[in-house]
C-alpha cells in the first residue's frame, strides 16, 4: 500500500533490517508480558477445588490503613458504612460468608458493580473513596500476594 | 503559543469530537468483563490514527480535549486524574514506539500504548490507595491491554486506510 505520508523518516534508506529487528524485539516483549501475565493469573487463581476452602478473610482498607478485618465464614450478616473525610460513603454488606459494597457515593460505582468479593479474582476497589477490600483465602498461604511473585 | 491553521483546528476538533463520541458510546454499553477498569478503549483509535497521520502534538491536543471534556461531562476529578495518567503515558509510549518503527507496524505501537495506559492507571490506583493488594490487578490489566491494543490499533489502521481524503498535513 502506498502510504502517502510526509516521509520525514525516509532519510535513512537502509532501515529494513534495523526495522525488522525492532519489530521482532518489540513482539518478543509483548509475548513475554502477555504470557507472564497469563501465567500469573492462572497460578494465582484460588484453585478449582474451592469447595474445600477454609473460608475467606476480608481486610478493609481506607487510605491504605486497615480499618476492619472480617473473618467471613464466622461473621454474622451485617452492614456498615465507611465514611471519608470528604463525605464520601461506602456501605459494606457481609452476608452468607461473603462481602460486597452495596452502596457507594461515587459516580461510577465500580465497587458496587464488582459484586461479591469471594467470587471476584481481584480486590474490590473504590478509588474515589480510597477504599479497598482484599479477600484472602484462609487455606492458601498469603493468597493475596501470589500474583506479585512473577 | 503555537499557531495552527484554521483548517487544522477544524480537523483536530472533529477528531476530538469523534473520540469523545466514541468514548461516550463505549461508557454507555455495559461492560461484559467482571473486572473493573478493563475496557476496549475505543477512543484510543482516534488518538493513534491522529498520532500516525499528524504527529505527537496534534494527537496530544486531541487527547487533552477528549480527557478534559469527558471528565467534565461524565466523570469526576478522580476519573480525570485516572485517565490523564493513563492517557499521557499511553501517548508518550506510542510516540516513542511509532518513531522506533518509522510509522510501520501500527499494531505494535497500539499494543504498547494500551499496556502503558493500563500501567498508568494501576499506578494511580496504587498511589491513591497505597494497598499492595491492588497490584493483583496488574496481570489482568496487562493481558487485557494486549488484546484491546491489538483490536484498537487494527481499527486505527483501517480507519486511516479509509480516510483517504484527509489533508496530508
Amino acid at each position: 500500500m502506498s502510504d502517502n505520508m510526509p516521509d520525514k523518516e525516509n532519510r535513512d534508506n537502509k532501515p529494513n533490517k534495523q526495522l525488522l529487528t525492532r519489530i521482532i524485539v518489540l513482539n518478543i516483549i509483548i509475548a513475554v508480558i502477555f504470557s507472564g501475565s497469563l501465567a500469573a493469573i492462572i497460578l494465582s487463581r484460588p484453585g478449582s477445588g474451592s469447595s474445600i476452602s477454609g473460608g475467606y478473610t476480608a481486610t478493609v482498607y481506607q487510605n491504605g490503613r486497615v480499618i476492619s478485618v472480617i473473618e467471613l465464614s464466622a461473621a454474622e450478616d451485617s452492614s456498615f458504612t465507611v465514611r471519608t473525610e470528604q463525605g464520601g460513603t461506602n456501605t459494606i454488606t457481609v452476608k452468607d460468608g461473603d462481602i460486597c459494597v452495596s452502596e457507594a457515593s461515587c459516580p461510577d460505582k465500580l465497587c458496587v458493580k464488582e459484586g461479591w468479593g469471594t467470587k471476584s479474582p481481584v480486590p474490590i476497589v473504590c478509588l474515589p473513596n480510597r477504599l479497598v477490600i482484599v479477600i484472602s483465602d484462609n487455606t492458601a498461604h498469603g493468597g493475596e500476594y501470589d500474583a506479585l511473585t512473577y | 503559543m503555537m499557531r495552527l491553521p484554521t483548517k487544522k483546528i477544524a480537523l483536530l476538533a472533529m477528531f476530538a469530537a469523534l473520540s469523545l463520541g466514541i468514548y461516550a458510546l463505549e461508557s454507555a454499553v455495559p461492560n461484559p468483563v467482571p473486572i473493573p477498569g478493563i475496557k476496549l478503549g475505543l477512543a484510543n483509535i482516534i488518538t493513534l490514527a491522529v498520532l500516525k497521520k499528524y504527529g505527537f502534538r496534534d494527537a496530544a491536543l486531541v487527547l487533552l480535549v477528549r480527557i478534559l471534556l469527558s471528565a467534565l461531562l461524565f466523570g469526576s476529578l478522580m476519573s480525570l486524574m485516572y485517565s490523564a495518567a493513563g492517557g499521557a503515558l499511553c501517548l508518550v509510549g506510542e510516540y516513542i514506539i511509532n518513531r522506533l518503527l518509522s510509522g510501520k507496524a501500527l499494531v505494535i505501537t497500539g499494543i504498547f500504548g494500551a499496556i502503558l495506559h493500563n500501567a498508568g492507571q494501576i499506578l494511580v490506583a496504587f498511589i491513591l490507595t497505597s494497598v499492595p493488594g491492588v497490584l493483583v490487578y496488574v496481570p489482568y490489566l496487562l493481558v487485557a491491554a494486549v488484546l484491546t491494543g491489538l483490536f484498537t490499533s487494527l481499527a486505527a489502521h483501517f480507519t486511516l486506510k479509509l480516510l483517504t481524503k484527509l489533508p496530508a498535513d
